[in-house]
């Protein structure tokens, strides 16, 4: 599959990035991101046919946690963390 | 006594124990080591001097204790393992002042073990890299030869332990991590079983891939390490309940009679000739000393870099969507509304390979191309899990080689993410399978007399197995360091 | 012009009834003051981890056995993401497939409908924004981030607001009794989506629909629809397109809003949570959360009734949100349904109601409640007394006897003292009285009432009643 620059900026701005402004900068990342997806593309070689996806090699879990108060964090430093913090809330621009 | 820097972990803490040396001594024996290498290595990103101090003279005043088996040793961690109130970067400007409000289970298991974190050691931001170039915060170099890098991403680890900074210190292995900066330093390093070391308050890379492990310069001090943080931890779904032995008891066990697994699409690969020689070298100690090598085939393993930097980007992707300059970090842009502080802090703060990443791994799995990419590799990841399932019920480990290349030149990659992808081959099929591997020197190259190393693969949760195969190997291959 | 048929289909969110919150261990407390309830797992620290909460899980389930549902033996979450300042992740833990809960339904006899459910999921609770339009900003509150929830999917099975303002009411009901959720709308505990399409009658394909999203109130629910059904009519009567929205009804206005349109719709990209082990439910589970699952509403409706209660009232108990919890209570201090529920109909749960007080916490609890039925039943006090007495312990609580003895308002049963006043009345009102020796029984009432006010309500109508007609005969 390819990756052409206006598919990789749509998917950028799902992530919530965007592209160099400068064209020659963003065709360059353009490039390289086809590049990575072309070399991702030996995966249409595997025979997985009938294989089950693994999504993770988690073995011998504990199960779900008692419905038990407990303490994390200090709220009160948790707050304090914020790049805008009004009263106790964290504050960001109006969401229109 | 006048290097105690140079002593090993296991050495230091059994002068610590017997009150022949203080915690205050110790402590202060590698902040003054430090000093004088940092300004050439540049291994750590915040160096906490004052408070380990003082934590070392609280130490000394309690006295040591055998339960306490870290008991007054200066460590080292990465900056991904979360410590409270003391800067935690990930090497990244978004958290360049972040200062967490809580401990990584790890940091805190080795505080209850008695240890001394005096500094966090530099990555790649995020822990993307092999290389340590990708810190937002300068580069690290290879205290063998510093115009080379120290590998990665946990490279500030290797080279802080390889500069005799410490006499250990904490990585994390996503899909090489901790093995190939250690070889590529000449130290040595486990990535242990995923599941086997909590993950809590270690900032995330890839969920299913990242394992936190010890590097230090011999294997029975990474046991000693791995021994006080492993086991289940009720903070993370997935650590394991698997019971945890004595790692730090270890016995070496006979080389002779030993069954070990080459996959052959590991040894024939594209290997530098510095490597080659040394490999070849080390099959013929290996053979000499009595151990029986069989070549397996893994099909899968071609497939292993596509599928992993699916993978890996993909979890990093949404892993990484916490940091959107709301309640922590860094913000910029707030002025031009909601839409605008989103992008411009990400786009800010956030470097350009962990940018490309999260945009490789937002493509895998968006709509259109989850089937071909995401589930395509989970497909895969299977097909390499039963691979090493089959080739590790017919032997006792694998063995492999852990970087194609000893320690290359700083900026040599830098701008062809495909080639550097790939240098990673040997590495990551590990961490997709969720195995258990010991990287440990296997002699210097003949020419460039840089370390090259091998990595010993095990089934899941034998680790105590592997520690005591790598006594042996120790033996076999004298340390470096 | 075709004759157009809507069909809708629900979404509704419902917070269960936990201590903690879905993945920590977070109290879950409404109504606390912003950001105290909060730890690095439900603000996204780096780091942090999600570990579910084992009672989530018991309570989803015993959602999907109630509705007669398919209970997965095993089920995953996955991550959904999107970027909104009060999802701390970035990503929302849901379920996508397979979910905790597929199939089941609920039948709604009165319209003759049998509506078929999709599936039940697990998911976590964003924060809360409060928009300051004076500073123009968005202030974000994380004490809700992370609290359970279980997402019930309906198909799209109701063709009238009527259906699925019954529907709703059904469905709230079953959760509250089960326990699986308190079920507070005013707090969004259980509020809902609602799915609304025009077709064609007689039509099998669906039309294009809106989302209307948020819902928290059953009228709304029911207001929201018919302005919908009108105004997608209008639409389609104009030979206009139906757009593919989300949008949200103004109540004040009587109206649905565009919040969004297709343009902008997600792409979540789901996959599987990787800090998440599979969800398990073996048969031993199963088989203990079925044991230990309280009776379904009508099964409780007809224990009310075996015990005496009119429909009314045991209607009544099962709907007023803590009435039933009281009622079992006060059933624990005195064994006398009828009595009970009778107070608790006409005193407790109207006062309650009126001064906005959850049964249970009122002054007046289920002990003192249960001292004056009593104090009834032993005819130490007369209705009217009683009826007088409970204001002052509504307000303040305290013992029925003592108060009663306060304010001298205990019937007076006592014969002696009942023929005293009597002979006194007799002898105050010998027209009267020579009336009735003559015949005029009705003037007995006359009689009873002069007594039971000079008793101020105290005497014991009864006895009283007996008394007079003997001493009038004599």
């Amino acid at each position: 599959m390819t990756l052409d620059q206006k598919t990789a900026e749509r998917i950028a701005e799902l992530a919530r990035l965007h592209f160099d402004k400068d064209p020659a900068a963003a065709a360059r990342l353009a490039k390289e991101l086809s590049g990575i997806v072309k070399a991702m593309d030996i995966l249409n070689e595997a025979d997985v046919a009938g294989v089950e996806p693994l999504y993770s090699p988690l073995a011998e879990v504990a199960g779900p946690r008692p419905d038990e108060p407990g303490r994390g964090a200090e709220p009160e430093a948790l707050l304090d963390q914020a790049p805008e913090r009004v009263g106790r809330f964290f504050a960001v621009p109006k969401i229109i | 006594m006048t290097e105690l820097h140079k002593l090993t972990l296991t050495e230091a803490a059994r002068l610590l124990q017997s009150r022949e040396i203080s915690a205050v001594e110790m402590v202060g024996a590698s902040l003054a080591r430090l000093e004088a290498t940092e300004p050439l290595i540049q291994a750590c990103l915040t160096v906490a001097g004052e408070e380990a101090l003082a934590e070392a003279r609280a130490l000394d005043q309690a006295g040591p204790d055998p339960a306490r088996p870290l008991w007054g040793l200066p460590l080292t961690v990465k900056d991904v393992f979360l410590t409270k109130g003391l800067r935690t970067t990930a090497a990244s400007r978004y958290l360049e002042n972040y200062i967490p409000a809580y401990d990584a289970r790890v940091v805190e298991r080795l505080r209850r073990a008695g240890a001394v974190i005096i500094a966090k050691t530099n990555l790649d931001e995020f822990a993307m890299g092999n290389s340590t170039e990708f810190s937002a915060f300068g580069l690290t170099r290879n205290p063998w030869n510093p115009i080379k890098v120290p590998g990665g991403s946990s490279g500030g680890a290797a080279a802080s332990v390889a500069a005799y900074q410490s006499p250990g210190g904490f990585g994390t292995d996503t899909g090489g991590s901790i093995r190939q900066p250690a070889c590529l330093c000449g130290c040595a390093g486990i990535k242990p079983t995923y599941g086997r070391v909590s993950r809590y308050g270690i900032v995330a890379f890839a969920s299913s891939l990242d394992q936190a492990g010890p590097l230090a310069r011999r294997v029975r001090d990474c046991a000693c390490l791995l021994a006080a943080v492993a086991g289940p931890d009720e903070r993370d779904a997935t650590s394991s309940l698997h019971p945890v032995e004595n790692y730090g008891a270890a016995a070496a066990r006979p080389l002779a009679g030993l069954k070990l697994g080459l996959p052959r699409e590991l040894w024939s690969a594209n290997l530098d000739p510095e490597v080659r020689s040394v490999l070849k070298a080390a099959l013929h100690t290996l053979e000499g000393a009595g151990t029986k090598l069989v070549e397996f085939s893994f099909p899968s393993l071609k497939y292993t870099v596509a599928a992993y930097y699916v993978l890996a980007s993909s979890e990093a992707s949404t892993n990484l969507a916490r940091y959107d300059g709301v309640r922590y970090g860094r913000r910029a842009g707030g002025s031009g509304g909601l839409a605008e502080l989103y992008v411009s802090s990400r786009q800010s703060f956030l470097g350009p390979e962990v940018r490309r990443r999260i945009i490789l791994g937002t493509f895998a799995l968006s709509s259109g191309y989850y089937e071909a990419y995401f589930q395509k590799a989970a497909r895969v990841r299977r097909l390499i899990r039963d691979d090493y399932a089959r080739a590790l019920a017919g032997c006792d480990f694998l063995l492999a080689p852990v970087s194609p290349l000893p320690a290359w030149d700083l900026g040599r990659f830098i701008d062809d993410p495909v080639t550097n992808y790939g240098l990673d081959l040997m590495t990551l099929s590990v961490n997709l399978a969720g195995l258990p591997a010991l990287a440990f020197p296997a002699g210097l190259g003949p020419t460039g007399g840089l370390p090259v190393g091998l990595q010993l693969i095990a089934r899941p949760f034998e680790e105590m197995a592997l520690f005591s195969a790598g006594l042996a190997l120790e033996e076999a291959f004298p340390p470096l360091l | 012009m075709p004759v157009f048929e809507p069909v809708i289909g629900l979404e509704i969110h419902s917070q269960l009834k936990t201590a903690t919150k879905m993945f920590c261990s977070c109290p879950i407390t409404p109504g606390a003051e912003p950001n105290t309830h909060i730890c690095e797992v439900c603000t996204g620290q780096p780091g942090a981890l999600p570990r579910l909460n084992a009672r989530a899980v018991e309570l989803a389930v015993r959602a999907g056995l109630a509705l007669g549902a398919q209970v997965s033996e095993i089920s995953v979450f996955a991550r959904k993401n999107y970027f909104y300042p009060d999802l701390p992740n970035g990503f929302q833990n849901s379920q996508l497939d397979p979910p905790i809960c597929r199939g089941g339904g609920l039948d709604l006899p009165d319209y003759g409908r049998h509506i078929r459910l999709n599936r039940i999921h697990l998911e976590d609770d964003a924060g809360k924004c409060l928009h300051d339009e004076q500073r123009g900003q968005t202030l974000v509150d994380l004490n809700r981030a992370g609290a359970p929830l279980i997402e019930i999917v309906t198909e799209p099975d109701f063709r009238s607001a009527g259906e699925v303002m019954d529907f709703l009411k059904k469905l709230h009901a079953i959760l509250v009794q089960l326990e699986v959720t308190a079920g507070r709308l005013e707090e969004g505990e259980f509020r809902c989506d609602v799915n609304v399409s025009l077709r064609p009658r007689g039509a099998e394909a669906l039309g294009r629909r809106s989302e209307i999203k948020n819902l928290n109130s059953f009228r709304h629910v029911g207001q929201a629809i018919e302005y919908e059904i009108v105004r997608q009519g209008g639409l389609l009567e104009r030979g206009e397109k139906i757009e593919q929205e989300t949008r949200l009804f103004d109540p004040a206005r009587q109206e649905t809003r565009t919040l969004r349109g297709k343009e902008e719709a997600h792409d979540y990209r789901y996959f599987p949570q990787p800090d998440l082990p599979p969800v398990l439910v073996p048969p031993a589970l199963l088989a203990r959360i079925k044991a230990e699952m309280p009776p379904l509403p009508e099964a409780v409706m007809a224990e009310l009734l075996s015990l005496g209660l009119t429909a009314e009232q045991a209607t009544l108990l099962l709907e007023r949100r803590g009435a039933l919890e009281y009622f079992k209570a006060a059933l624990t201090f005195l064994d006398d349904p009828k009595r009970l529920a009778t107070l608790m109909v006409e005193l407790l749960l109207p006062a309650a109601q009126k001064e906005n007080i959850p049964p249970l916490d009122c002054a007046c609890g289920p002990e003192v409640l249960a001292a004056l039925a009593r104090l009834l039943a032993e005819e130490a006090l007369g209705r009217r007394a009683a009826y007088d007495l409970f204001p002052e312990l509504f307000a303040r609580g305290g013992d029925p006897e003592a108060l009663a003895r306060d304010r001298g308002v205990f019937q007076i049963s006592e014969t002696g003292a009942l023929e005293a006043l009597a002979r006194e009345l007799i002898a105050a009102h010998p027209e009267e009285a020579r009336r009735y020796r003559e015949g005029q029984d009705k003037l007995l009432s006359f009689f009873v009432g002069r007594l039971m006010r000079q008793s101020r309500g105290a005497a014991n109508p009864k006895l009283a009643g007996e008394i007079l007609a003997r001493l009038l005969k004599t």
